[in-house]
């Protein structure tokens, strides 16, 4: 088992500087660069001074030697400095903006886990009953309705129209003076929306693999012992079929773990939210190099240990897998 | 240029690695706070301000990039202005409910929307071409459309009212049939409701960048306009970088539909002077007139207002004949502020001008500063 890790993490290495020069090469291949965003158009900016600009970020070197320099920095896991004007380590600025979205996606995905289960447990269970057909209606809806619409529609009921819940953004204009607790409820408050959408439009891939992942386990043959042997419909239910229905959750777990840290831009414009989803996007508009190949590394990086860790999860959940 | 603080700047040896560049400094009635990125920007007054200290303790920048978000946030308290669209000044912010609580404003803007032609088209470079396309685009069926109104005729590169701007120049009324005459004697004749010339038939392709929805609009109509006097005009929206760098930079574009920012001074060196049209510099039209070229540079080397005011008019005359550009519209800058807010006077510059004096009456105030 730990042999086969150490070579999945091997192979790991070849994999993530394949992903970086393919996602470095399609960067480049985009048209305008980094320094356009301030120069385009602007009659202030000489010829003169766009060269400067490309010297001072290195951009005047052939594509090769620009690579190699992120690579070599990459080594030391130093990922350079953002082109944006306030020139911030790219690094700094992933991690101010990583609580925010973590919080979001963990919140949302346990929401989502906690209804989506049981949810599509008990439809399988009661296959083609009125909960069933109820909830088969529900979740697709939520997967349906376009998130945006839907959250401006909570934001004018719960924000302007009841005045519950503030409309958008992380914080409360007041949040500095609050203690801790005051601090911790004004963050709930703004986060309550956005999580229960995010999660509303999750539920339904999740309920329905669950669902259907239990039908299958519900036919085998040991389900009809265990039930010809008079056990309990509960004990049938959550001991022999559910435990088995739930062994393909954790490949999607392990590919959900990028996700955690991916956020999403339409919410996060929509909400006023300053997370990963929108500094990734204003990174691309302005082509801020650095920060776009730092957030793609940890992406690809965190795919392919969700991958590794779905992996090895199922072995050791999975007694065949493990022996064969 | 701005202010490079020697005592703040010469720890740094290079200049980049400075705080400054996010804990800026300044001279004006506001000093910088804190900057949270993606979220808000604080400032508060500065005691030291030559005009006197600003009457409001604390203004607060908040990042909300969504537009519709903006409103909600405005109507439930958590800004006090922003800036409306023309949909949310017409339709939305119409109710009694709404103006018991807020002030709208209206000025104009400074800027306008163009439609600019590649003067080395085949088509374009005959100036009767570009002549006809002014007289049929229906102006007021754009601002009307556009703007719902909210907007005026553009005739040059200068906002109506202000000294540089002449208000006496040629001007196109929408006229299908002047445009048409104008065409059948620049040779365009029509078959089977298109213009056919030398076997082409007038065809062309208006770039603009996508996600402007006030440029998409502004394409949709003139396509009717122009559709009405046996012209077919294609509409291609480009991502922004993309649309400067591969359609405007290399001049891989029939027409386009872009605008400019009018600045405080006349000077129009850079967009019109016929030494201007390399790549990356801003004559992408290829605009070269000796008589406009000698104008700008009168207008750029004198003190003498008259002189300047002089030189500017015919330079707009020269433009309003031409039509390199056809001047599309001028919007109107709809702020809108909580009416707790006092002391705001409107004038032509808007109402930001007089910023420092605005205040809210004990009784009103919402936030307090705690100092």
């Amino acid at each position: 088992m730990l042999r086969y890790i150490a070579r999945r993490l091997l192979l790991t290495v070849p994999l993530l500087v394949g992903i970086s020069l393919v996602s470095f090469l399609m960067m480049h291949m985009a048209p305008g660069g980094p320094i356009g965003a301030g120069t385009d158009l602007n009659p202030k900016a000489t010829a003169e001074s766009r060269a400067r600009l490309k010297a001072y970020y290195g951009l005047d070197q052939p594509l090769h030697v620009q690579y190699g320099r992120w690579l070599g920095r990459m080594a030391t896991l130093d990922f350079g400095d953002s082109f944006s004007p306030d020139g911030r380590p790219v690094a700094e600025k992933i991690k101010e903006r990583i609580p925010i979205t973590l919080t979001i996606n963990v919140l949302s995905m346990g929401l989502i886990f906690l209804v989506a289960i049981p949810v599509g447990v008990t439809s399988a269970v009661r296959k083609g009953s009125l909960f069933d057909r109820i909830s088969t209606v529900a979740v697709f809806t939520g997967f349906a309705i376009p998130t945006f619409w839907l959250a401006l529609l909570m934001m004018i009921l719960f924000g302007v129209k009841l005045g519950w819940l503030p409309i958008s953004g992380i914080s409360s204009m007041d949040y500095e003076s609050l203690g801790a607790i005051g601090k911790l409820a004004d963050r709930s408050r703004h986060l309550l929306l956005p999580v229960l959408l995010a999660g509303f439009g999750g539920l339904a891939g999740m309920s329905r693999y669950m669902r259907s992942n239990m039908l299958e386990v519900i036919r085998q043959d040991y389900v009809a012992t265990a039930r010809a042997k008079g056990l309990p419909e509960g004990t049938v239910v959550f001991r022999h079929a559910m435990r088995n229905a739930l062994l393909p959750v954790i490949t999607i777990l392990g590919l959900a773990v990028p996700d955690l840290l991916g956020g999403s831009v339409i919410f996060e414009t929509i909400f006023a939210i300053p997370g990963m989803g929108q500094l990734f996007y204003q990174g691309v508009m302005s082509r801020d190099y650095p920060l776009i190949m730092g957030i793609l590394t940890i992406g690809a990086f965190l795919t392919l240990l969700g991958n590794l860790l779905a992996d090895v999860g199922y072995a050791l959940a999975d007694p065949r897998i493990r022996q064969g | 240029m701005h202010v490079l603080p020697k005592h703040l700047l010469e720890k740094y040896p290079d200049i980049s690695k400075s705080p400054l560049n996010k804990k800026p400094v300044g001279t004006g009635p506001f000093r910088f706070v804190e900057w949270k990125t993606g979220e808000k920007v604080v400032f508060d007054t500065s005691p030291d301000y030559f005009e006197g200290k600003p009457f409001i303790a604390r203004v607060i920048t908040r990042v909300i990039p969504d537009q519709a978000t903006m409103f909600l946030e405005l109507k439930s308290g958590g800004v006090d202005t922003m800036g409306l669209t023309p949909p949310q000044y017409v339709r939305q912010t119409e109710t009694a409910e709404f103006r018991k609580s807020f002030n709208r404003y209206k000025y104009t803007a400074s800027a306008y929307t163009y439609l600019g032609f590649r003067l080395s088209h085949p088509f374009f470079k005959d100036r009767r071409v570009r002549q006809a396309i002014a007289h049929a685009v229906d102006k007021k069926a754009l601002i009307d459309g556009v703007l719902l109104g909210l907007g005026q005729e553009a005739t040059g590169p200068y906002k109506p009212g202000t000294w540089a701007y002449n208000p006496n120049v040629r001007k196109y009324p929408h006229d299908p049939l002047i445009a048409k005459a104008l065409l059948a004697e620049a040779g365009w004749k029509e078959k089977d409701g298109v213009l056919v010339k030398d076997g082409q038939p007038f065809e062309f392709t208006v770039h603009t960048n996508a996600g402007n929805e006030a440029r998409a609009k502004t394409a949709a109509i003139l396509q009717q306009n122009l559709a009405a006097v046996g012209i077919r005009m294609k509409i291609r929206t480009v991502e922004w970088a993309a649309f400067i760098n591969e359609v405007i930079d290399k001049r891989k574009f029939d027409a386009v539909i872009l605008g400019w920012n009018i600045t405080p001074d006349p000077d129009q060196f850079d967009i019109w002077h016929s030494s201007k049209t390399g790549p990356k510099e801003l004559n992408h039209i290829g605009f070269a007139n000796p008589e406009v070229d000698r104008l700008l540079d009168e207008g750029r080397s004198t003190f003498d207002l008259e002189k300047r005011k002089k030189a500017y008019f015919r330079f707009q005359e020269i433009l309003a004949e031409e039509q390199p550009y056809v001047f599309l519209y001028v919007p109107e800058a709809l702020p809108v502020v909580h009416n707790r807010f006092h002391g705001i006077v409107p004038a032509p510059a808007g109402i930001t001008y007089n910023f420092i004096k605005w205040y809210v009456p004990a009784a009103l105030q919402k936030h307090r500063v705690q100092s």
